[in-house]
This record gives C-alpha cells, structure tokens and sequence, in this order.
C-alpha cells in the first residue's frame, strides 16, 4: 500500500514538473566561396513590428578582400525591404564586417534610394547575440544586445503592405573569399 | 427596429443564394500552431456547389501561449480553398489564405487540408500550412449553416 502511495506520489510530482522551454533550432545559412548568397533562396515577409533574431558568427566570419578598400564594405546579416518597396529603394537590415581584427555590426538601411549606414558595435565569434530591428511609422531602431540603439528615419513610404525578408548576403563588390556560415534563430 | 430588419433583410439574402446557387454557409473556430505560438479564431466562409470555398478568418495567439516573449499576432483576411480530392466523407482542399498581420503587413499562407464529414452539419478539419517560411499545423470544427 505504502509503495502504491509512494508511485503515486513520484507520479504526481512527474506531472507537475515543468515542461521543458521549447526552443527553435538556429538555421544556418551557408554562403559558399564565391558566391554571394545562400545556395537556396528564403521567402518570407515581415509579420509584425519587430524583428527579433539571435545570431552567431563562428570564424568564417574573419576574412580578407581581395582589394584593400573592399574590406570596408558592409555585407548583409537580415532585414527587411520596407512597404511595397524595392530593397535598394527603401529597406533596413543589419550589416556586419571583418574590420581591424573585429566583427563590426550597423545599421545599414535604404531611404528614398539613399544608403544610409551607422556604426552600432562589436560582437564576439562564437557568441549568441540578440539583434533587434523595429518598424515605426516614421523611423527604424536598431538595437544587439544593452548597446544603445541607433535609429534611422524611414522614407516616405506606405504602412500597409509587403515587408519581404532580406536574408545573409556576401559584399559588396566582391563575393566571399571562402565559405561562411552564419546561424541565426528568429524569435517570434 | 432598424437592425432588425437588416438582419432579417440578411437572412432573406442567404436563403436566396442558398437556393439559387447552392451555396453553404460555414462558420468554424480554428486553432493554428504556428512559428508564433498557438494562434485561435474563427472563419466564416460559403462553399459553392463545385466544393469551391471562399471566406474571411480572424485569428490571434492566446494571451501567453507565446512563451517567448509575449508578443501578439493578429492575423485577418480572407480564405480561399478548392477541393482537389475527395471519397465519401473525406475531402482534401488546398488552401490560399492572404490578409494582414497586425494590421499592417501582408502575408500569404498557402495550405492543404483534409476535412472530414462528421455529420451533416458538423465537419472536423485538420490542416498544415506554411506561415512565415515555417510549417504550421491548424484543426477546424466546421459548423454548415
């Protein structure tokens, strides 16, 4: 009777014990040499304000232009293209870049066919970090981790409509130097 | 008085098309598994006679289903199905449905689904679709006016 209360009592407390946090796997997004992109294009569109993502860079990341001045071109991490508008016409993304031995990211947005680029930090390789983007009426924030955000003025464009997603792309001028894969886990 | 006599002008209008064209009207509540956490609502859709459905739909996660961060999606818009297969009190529909997340972004989600006939006014359907470049799971009771 005693041991049937006592399997009653561990089956009790097996029941109210917590379910484990579901997380989403990171996607990782390989970018082989000389190419720009993914092999295998994403679609997708922006589904609400906000943009949350966790990124890491591991040490593929680090990398040499083949032309001196290329290393300070900014490649691509994740964005999105703005209201209904083209990418180059009006978008918002985070960039990144191998810099005097560091992993610089920006802001790196297009306003009325204007780029528009500012400096927001520095990351670690090999370290999850979480990127914020966020779409007002008039302005977009930027925002890693506690650095203070950067925000950057949209253009005269409309509220409603498609927001496509704009994923990792290489350059630039100059397609990358060897394969680079970057995980990134967007967070709903 | 007045809405009372736009609902029964309403009910006028449905018994007419139902007559005329066949058409069924079909209310349903929904619960979607999506990339976005647990999303419920409802669709209010006619069906024609060649099993061609078309409706609206509203749905939104159940406050803290998301146990990520708590955001809200809104999804509305309209629905659009076309039966490709069907056996007895089985069909299989594939699925278009496009509106507005939050009110501001439009997003396309394209599906198939299997609803399956319970009674004559009650269906089950049990769907999966993609939302946001990720699979989403979604069931539906169907209630056939």
């Amino acid at each position: 009777m005693n041991r049937i209360a006592l399997y009653m009592i561990i089956f009790s407390l097996a029941m109210m014990s917590c379910e484990p946090e579901w997380e989403e796997p990171y996607q990782v997004y390989k970018i082989n040499k000389g190419t720009h992109a993914p092999l295998v294009p994403k679609i997708s569109s922006l589904q609400s304000e906000t943009l949350v993502f966790n990124a890491v860079f591991n040490e593929s990341a680090i990398y040499q232009n083949a032309l001196e001045e290329n290393q300070q071109d900014i490649n691509k991490l994740m964005g999105f293209a703005d209201c209904n508008s083209k990418h180059h016409d009006n978008s918002a993304r985070f960039g990144w870049r191998w810099f005097e031995d560091q992993l610089e990211i920006h802001a790196y947005c297009y306003v009325n066919g204007e780029r528009v680029v500012a400096y927001i930090g520095t990351v670690e390789l090999n370290e999850k970090v979480d990127y914020m983007l966020n779409v007002s009426d008039t302005q977009y924030t930027f925002q890693i981790e506690d650095e203070a955000p950067i925000i950057i003025n949209r253009g005269d464009v409309c509220n409603i409509g498609v927001y496509y997603m704009l994923y990792p792309y290489f350059g630039g001028d100059e397609t990358a130097p060897h394969d680079i894969s970057i995980q990134i886990r967007l967070t709903y | 008085m007045k809405r009372l006599i736009i609902y029964l002008l309403l009910s006028v209008l449905l018994l007419i098309t139902h007559l005329s064209i066949g058409q069924q009207m079909r209310i349903s509540t929904l619960a979607e598994k999506t990339i976005m956490g647990l999303q419920v609502g409802t669709e209010v859709s006619y069906r024609l006679k060649n099993n061609m459905t078309f409706g609206g739909f509203y749905q939104r996660n159940l406050r803290g289903a998301n146990e990520i961060n708590n955001n809200v999606y809104e999804y509305t818009g309209g629905a659009f199905s076309l039966a490709i297969a069907k056996c007895e009190n089985i069909m299989i529909n594939a699925v278009l449905r496009g509106g507005l997340s939050n009110r501001r972004f439009v997003i396309v989600t394209p599906g198939i689904d299997t609803e399956l006939k319970l009674t004559k006014i009650l269906s089950v359907n049990l769907g999966m679709s993609i939302r946001a470049a990720e699979a989403a799971v979604n069931a539906k009771l169907i209630l056939s006016l």
